[in-house]
């Protein structure tokens, strides 16, 4: 042996060697003295030591900076998780008992016969029985508890808990919508190590690493009895990991079972047991490991898995599902529960025999679960809202950089009312498909989009931008910009009432020539092709006569309509030429909802939104969006104008409304039709709902299709299905509301065909005590522009 | 120095020779059955700490299918002496809640809950005015002058919340320097004042 040692080592000596004289070759052949021989094995020693030492040194260093930024990184490189409106429960909540139960469903609660676990339910005739999961929320935590529930037709009659006693208010857990970007597949929530149920966190040691809480991260002893286990079985069935090492080994290190990997893995394992605590590392480990695959989603960490395996919370998992979340570590797709059953059985009940041999459970608590079923859920869905996703992506995108939320664990809490939104996608689907049939088109030609808000508060609760909803790509609802026709129609009306005029006005609805600025003569037409008189304005706004609306905003003056298309809220340059009154403008379903929640929401502007709050895993809540409300247009003048597009619904071209829901509900609306009916769009609003809803082709061909005929069916049977709470509607202290004939004068109210309209105090008609007045209010018309016009 | 590299070398040996083993999927006997060693940092749980419902098992088999019959065995049938509270009870609850955390000058906290309960009931005015309180506590008058006015523009003509409110629109147009305005405001209040 050391004959051999100086030719072996040769490379590493020879730097230190260079003193010699003769390092050659032949030198060696010569024989020595045995102490020279010793003495300069010794020294080849110590050099090779000091060499070994420094390179295991700066290794050391080299390992310790990827321990430290990889845990410390690691414990919150999560990809911001996307979280639905959570569901109010109180007695009163307008939330059906179909509705409720489709939305446990969505959540991914299962239906048992005796809700005994967190993420359980039962319905009987007389109730629907929940044991919620509880939530940590931005403002607040939701404990998990059982409740009964029983609905009226209006909604929840009562809550209770499970002593009977009433619950004022609570909530379910968010729906999960996913993550912010699609392509980060990783997934997983975090949990501290203190809401981890002690008995899976002692059941955990027991199975993977009984001595974890003495070891310095590689158990020497383990290595040891696993070299004689399989020496002496002769085959290798041993590992000696630690949890330490396993931790490492998912934080840092390649799959491949290389000795290096090993070393690497030894190492880093002793470095980050330097570093941090046993509880720092238990906790991490417990949020990290992988326990299973769902498509490309990876899923770790042991919140997650009993999510996806049990449809419950880690709190909420029973002993034999403790004990199965345990065992599946070992081989996620080996002992996958849901593919190899009886494989995964076998493995649970052996992890708890272990239990039951060290006392961690009792005989009887064996007995039982081991003769319990595996009860795994079904594979749980993965929610999809590729429209409502996409427009969050943008927002987001303008305050937060994509590495934050693709690292920062963020929560982010939408608006999105997973209710609201199933009904949304069903009514556009079944809508488009429908229209295609009544016309006899060919399938799949038409598209649609929607967007459903709640007028208080402007939260987005449902967006649809594809007949297929779960189909993502082209967001219709926020990117095709399509002409809006008579949906423009409105704001010509208010800037009519804001300049005085009142509902009761005259206007000519007599053919109309405009010279437009490029030298082009603007002539709109009727949809009828007919002419209507000199119509009051109610009536030209709700039956949608373009020539009457035309010369009234010519009157008007181009200007103040443009002025009140901005307040409205339409952003981005519009061209000032004349025919953008009828709707020669692009704009999106978005669009057209944020002008509308101007409308609904009292003439008070509120920027559309969608986030609730954004809240950081350590810091909290890091942003939220405040309620925020600024007057653009005066209560009695937006009130006019409600009740014209009221009007609408009532005997206007949206007359459908009236015969299609409830005679009791209060609505108010628009319909718009392009040039050869390219675009059919509806856009109202009822309680405290906004809905917009447009058809169209992609290709932008004609279709036969009205406003009327294609988009209000949709927007009366979402609308049907969301049934919204009707409030009294209110009415602006200086409103009064007269009785007028059909000449717009004011009349006895016992005269008969008079119809009671609001006027601002002082702008009233005209009075007569005769029912038939003729006394005609003079015409608005102002013949200065058009006589100028026409030289 | 010999001896303790030469440890170290076995050391650095033993582990690569475990690393080189495989650890198979299957013969997890072995495995499991290390000796117990209690981690001083837990106790074991008591016997009662997690054990569920005895007929959760049974349960479990037959789950899929809802039984109509179940949930009526539950204790909860018998008790119902207190009333059912009304939706109004639940938006007021919160206002109490968003009032105690004004008192104590956390605004934002506050304000959470007043959206919520905005969001439970969208017409109750009385929410537009501690909105607007929470607002002008935080200093943002134009804001909380904005609210007010949203407040005024819903169905409850109640003279006092329109008093209220317009006194809240006359303390923030003072407050921004908007002595007309704040005029203006304080007249109509005391108009519907006397209303009352």
């Amino acid at each position: 042996m050391a004959n051999k040692t100086p030719q072996k080592k040769r490379p590493g000596a020879r730097k230190t060697a260079k003193s010699k004289a003769q390092p050659k070759r032949t030198a060696s052949r010569k024989p020595k003295t045995a102490s020279n021989r010793r003495s300069r094995v010794l020294r080849i020693l110590l050099q090779l030591s000091i060499v070994c030492a420094s390179l295991v040194l700066f290794w050391g260093l080299y390992l310790n900076a990827i321990v430290r930024e990889g845990f410390e990184g690691r414990r919150f490189s999560i990809p911001a998780r996307v979280y639905s409106e959570a569901q109010e429960l109180y007695a009163g909540a307008p939330v059906r008992r179909n509705d409720l139960i489709a939305l446990l469903e969505q959540l991914d609660y299962r239906r048992v016969s005796n809700p005994v676990q967190a993420g359980r339910y039962s319905v009987s005739s007389s109730a629907v029985e929940v044991y919620t999961r509880g939530f940590r929320f931005w403002d607040a935590e939701e404990p998990a508890r059982r409740l009964k529930l029983t609905f009226n037709s209006d909604g929840i009659q009562s809550v209770r808990d499970q002593q009977g006693r009433p619950i004022l208010l609570t909530r379910l857990d968010p729906l999960y919508m996913g993550q912010i970007y699609p392509g980060v597949t990783e997934d997983r929530v975090l949990y501290r190590l203190d809401e981890v149920p002690e008995r899976l966190v002692l059941g955990l040691l027991l199975v993977e690493d009984d001595r974890f809480f003495s070891h310095f991260g590689v158990s020497v002893r383990g290595i040891l009895r696993a070299l004689v286990v399989n020496l002496t079985s002769g085959s290798a069935t041993q590992g000696g990991s630690t949890l330490t090492n396993q931790l490492v080994k998912n934080l840092y290190l390649s799959p491949e079972k290389t000795i290096t990997r090993k070393i690497n893995e030894a190492l880093m394992s002793l470095i980050l047991e330097m570093h941090y605590s046993k509880n720092d590392i238990l906790e991490t480990y417990m949020n990290e490991v992988y326990v299973g695959q769902q498509g490309a989603r990876s899923i770790n960490g042991f919140g997650l898995g009993a999510q996806f395996y049990f449809g419950t919370t880690l709190q909420g998992l029973e002993l034999h599902q403790q004990a199965m979340l345990v065992g599946v570590i070992k081989g996620p797709s080996y002992y996958n529960p849901r593919r190899n059953p009886e494989r995964a059985e076998k493995r649970r009940n052996l992890v708890l025999s272990v239990w039951k041999d060290q006392a961690l459970i009792s005989d009887a608590e064996y007995q039982r679960a081991v003769q319990a079923p595996l009860d795994v859920a079904d594979t749980p869905g993965q929610a999809q809202y590729p429209a409502f996703m996409a427009s969050l992506r943008d927002q987001l995108s303008s305050d937060y950089r994509r590495d934050d939320l693709e690292a920062e664990g963020l929560s982010i809490f939408t608006t999105l009312d997973p209710v609201a939104q199933a009904i949304l996608e069903q009514n556009v689907a079944s809508g488009v498909s429908q229209a295609e049939n009544r016309y006899g088109l060919e399938s799949d030609v038409l598209q649609g989009a929607a967007i459903l808000t709640r007028s208080s508060t402007a939260d987005i609760l449902a967006m649809v931008g594809d007949r297929n909803p779960k189909q993502a790509g082209f967001n219709r609802a926020a990117d095709a910009f399509r002409p809006v026709g008579s949906l423009m129609k409105p704001a010509v009306y208010l800037a009519a009432i804001e300049s005085g005029k009142s509902l009761a006005s005259k206007v000519s609805d007599e053919p109309v020539f405009v010279q437009a600025g490029d030298g082009k003569v603007w002539q709109p037409e009727n949809y009828d092709k007919e002419n209507h008189g000199t119509p009051m304005l109610i009536d030209a706004l709700s039956k949608s006569y373009n020539q009457a609306t035309a010369r009234l905003g010519m009157e008007i003056g181009l200007a103040n309509v443009f002025d009140v298309i901005n307040r409205l809220g339409v952003e981005g340059d519009i061209p000032p030429v004349p025919s953008v009154m009828l709707g020669a403008h692009s704009m999106s379903p978005l669009q057209v909802a944020q002008m509308y929640q101007t409308i609904a929401g009292n003439g008070f502007y509120s920027p559309l939104n969608m986030i609730r709050a954004v809240s950081h895993p350590e810091q909290g809540v890091i942003q939220r969006f405040d309620l925020s409300v600024s007057q653009r247009f005066k209560p009695s003048d937006i009130h006019l104008l409600q009740s014209a597009m009221h009007e609408t619904t009532l005997g206007g071209t949206a007359a459908r409304i009236s015969r299609s829901l409830p005679s009791d509900w209060w609505v108010a609306g628009k319909t718009g039709t392009t040039d050869d009916n390219r675009d059919a769009w509806f856009a109202g609003f009822t309680g405290d709902r906004q809905l917009v809803v447009w058809v169209g082709r992609d290709d932008n061909q004609p279709t036969p299709l009205t406003g009327s005929s294609g988009a209000l069916p949709i927007w009366i049977g979402t609308m049907a299905k969301l049934n919204p709470l009707q409030e009294r509607r209110g009415q602006p202290a200086d409103i009064e509301y007269l009785g007028v004939n059909a000449k717009g004068v004011d009349v006895p109210d016992w005269c008969d065909g008079v119809r009671s309209l609001p006027f601002k105090v002082g702008t009233g008609p005209a009075r007569s005590l005769s029912c038939q007045s003729d006394k005609e209010q003079p015409e608005t018309e102002d013949k200065k522009w058009w006589q100028k016009l026409l030289g | 120095m010999v001896a303790k590299i030469t440890r170290l070398i076995l050391l650095v040996i033993a582990i690569g020779l475990v690393g080189c083993q495989t650890v198979p999927l299957e013969s997890t006997d072995t495995d499991t059955r290390r000796q117990a060693n209690e981690p001083t940092e837990a106790q074991l749980p008591t016997a009662g700490a997690e054990v569920s419902g005895p007929s959760q098992a049974s349960d479990a088999s037959t789950n899929t299918e809802s039984d109509s019959t179940a949930s009526e065995t539950t204790p909860t049938a018998s008790v119902a002496s207190e009333p059912d509270p009304e939706p109004e009870e639940v938006v007021t609850q919160l206002q109490m809640q968003a009032l105690q955390l004004q008192a104590e000058g956390r605004w934002s906290e506050a304000e959470l809950i007043l959206e919520r309960a905005l969001r439970i009931d969208a017409e109750k005015v009385d929410l537009y005015h501690q909105l607007a309180t929470v607002r002008m506590g935080q200093e943002r008058f134009g804001e909380a002058e904005q609210i007010a006015l949203k407040g005024l523009s819903l169905t409850d003509q109640t003279p006092k919340y329109k008093a209220s409110l317009w006194e809240v629109i006359a303390q923030c147009r003072s407050a921004q320097g908007n002595i007309d305005g704040a005029d203006e405001a304080r007249d109509e209040m005391l108009k519907w004042m006397s209303a009352e």
